[in-house]
């Protein structure tokens, strides 16, 4: 690579990953066993985006982009090469603090309960569309992207989502009443 | 509970916070990552530029709108379905499973361009989706997958891929102008092998015939129009008997969407040509009128089958806001995007 070429890749990197790092450390480490394996997912995500910097879209599709590539990350589990490479070392040790800033486990168990009960019993596929949508503030476009499927079924998807979390909700509070 | 209420109760389930992340000193240690991977890259470009896999293709991603729901119509076709259904049928690559106990249970979203089917067997699922061949974009999976194996697909030259280290197969390949893409969790290679060699071509008449039944239904147009008329407030100009009188034949939730597009795109339409000429009370009476389609039947009908109703209402509250100079309280896109800049394409006005 050029040196001109290879400077202006990296200025091109280093701005991706200065707008959109925390969000795909926000997005692997609300799906990964322990916070720290999140530094796993960011290491591949990013330097798969690196490898492949003429291929991440442009905004507003990087961010997307990037999830998707995440979420395969943390499907394939394939973070050990990574870790033997300690690349990211120091971002697994901050985020093992996580665990210890976090609020008293029991206080938020009860705060979640009757939702994460009616979340477990949706799809796997629903609840994703659903998670993408609330916790990583995604539009069906995006998630459509993030996911590889039509926007149009997203869409569905996710009002269909939507539609049984209220109706397990609903069962749910009859029950508690009788 | 609306979407926004339903989604800030979703968030209380996220195992770790945007709050809890931003408690933490991340700077330093993302700083390291970032320069580990641009450091380490160096390195070995040149080794990686021998392993880099050659890239298929790069395409926009496909756009789908509300608008599939108003299935094009080109005209010709048999006696038993509607020609605008045929014309479909004709353009797509039809294929069904053969293997035993697979049976076709989706298929909601297509075009004379683009389609999708699921088939599924107890909790089994098989997708097909066709579009055209410029608008695919293997080259992701290309990249990620952990095999590149070709196979015969009804005389087509197919590749499959695996997102690496899980059981997720997708294929490949190229059929006339079409792209076609097929992918399910199965448990092995040779199985995922076996439903793409049981796949066969099939007659417009047999794969019609294989769809479920809400796909076409034929039904007594004018009268079923008349019915969803009940309860909905009509803006000016309306044209009823063009709607009453149309030659094709939609299924019930296709025609609920002709006539939920024909009463939007008209209240819409006056509301922008009152807001253009200054005539206040008739923008303020357009945005009522199409607040309460969250009350009208049709729609209300049908929010059990899809997400058109939902649409028409995020327009509709989008209106409000716009008229109250207000930002809408919805959650998807349209919260940042004109009503007048997206309500034809979203509602499929004029089709």
């Amino acid at each position: 690579m050029a040196r001109t070429n290879r400077t202006d890749a990296e200025q091109r990197f280093r701005a991706l990953y200065s707008a959109h790092g925390r969000a795909v450390l926000g997005f692997a480490v609300r799906r990964v066993a322990q916070p720290a394996d999140a530094a796993d997912v960011v290491a591949e995500a990013f330097t798969v985006a690196w490898r492949r910097l003429a291929d991440v879209p442009a905004e507003p599709e990087t961010r997307p982009w990037l999830f998707g590539v995440a979420r395969r990350v943390v499907a394939n589990q394939r973070r050990g090469e990574l870790r033997r490479v300690g690349l990211h070392e120091k971002l697994r040790v901050s985020l093992g603090a996580i665990q210890a800033s976090s609020p008293d486990p029991a206080d938020a168990l009860a705060l979640t309960q009757p939702i994460a009960e009616a979340m477990a019993r949706l799809p796997e596929t629903d609840r994703e569309v659903l998670r993408l949508a609330a916790w990583e503030e995604l539009n069906a476009s995006e998630i459509a992207m993030v996911l590889d499927v039509p926007a149009a079924t997203v869409r569905t998807r996710l009002h269909r989502a939507r539609t049984r979390l209220r109706s397990v909700l609903d069962e749910q509070s009859a029950a508690t009443r009788t | 509970m609306n979407d926004n209420e339903l989604d800030e109760l979703i968030r209380t389930t996220a195992p770790v916070t945007d709050a809890q992340l931003a408690s933490v000193n991340l700077d330093e240690p993302l700083a390291a990552l970032a320069d580990g991977i641009v450091e380490g890259a160096h390195r070995s470009a040149n080794r990686r530029a021998r392993l880099r896999r050659p890239v298929i293709s790069v395409a926009a991603s496909v756009a789908v709108l509300a608008g599939v729901f108003a299935v094009q119509t080109n005209g010709g076709g048999g006696p038993a379905y509607a020609a605008e259904v045929v014309a479909v049928a004709e353009s797509a690559p039809r294929m069904l499973v053969g293997a035993d106990g697979w049976r076709l249970t989706r298929a909601d979203e297509f075009t004379t361009d683009m389609g999708e089917v699921t088939f599924e067997r107890g909790a089994q699922r098989f997708d097909l989706h066709w579009m055209p061949a410029a608008s695919a974009s293997p080259d992701k999976l290309a990249d990620e997958s952990d095999i590149n194996e070709r196979v015969d697909v009804l005389g087509h030259d197919a590749v499959i891929y695996r997102y690496a280290e899980t059981d997720d197969y997708t294929a490949w390949w190229t059929a006339g102008d079409d792209a076609v893409n097929a992918r399910g969790v199965f448990k092995s290679l040779d199985a995922f092998k076996a439903i793409l060699a049981s796949l066969r071509g099939v007659s417009v008449n047999e794969w019609l015939d294989a769809m479920p039944a809400s796909v076409i239904t034929p039904s007594n147009r004018a009268d079923v129009v008349d019915q969803m008329l009940i309860g909905v407030t009509v803006p000016p100009g309306f044209d009823v008997e063009r709607l009453r009188a149309g030659t094709t034949v939609k299924d019930r939730y296709q025609l609920g969407a002709a006539v939920s597009a024909a009463l939007a795109c008209g209240w819409i339409e006056n509301w922008i040509a009152a807001t253009g000429a200054g005539d206040v009370e008739a923008a303020k009476a357009a945005v009522k009128a199409m607040h309460g389609s969250h009350d009208w039947p049709v729609l209300n009908e049908m929010n059990a089958e899809g997400a058109y109703p939902e649409v028409l209402w995020e327009l509709a509250d989008a209106m409000a806001a716009e008229q109250n100079g207000t930002r809408p309280n919805i959650s998807t896109e349209m919260k940042n995007a004109r009503v007048r800049d997206v309500y034809r394409d979203s509602l499929g006005c004029g089709q």
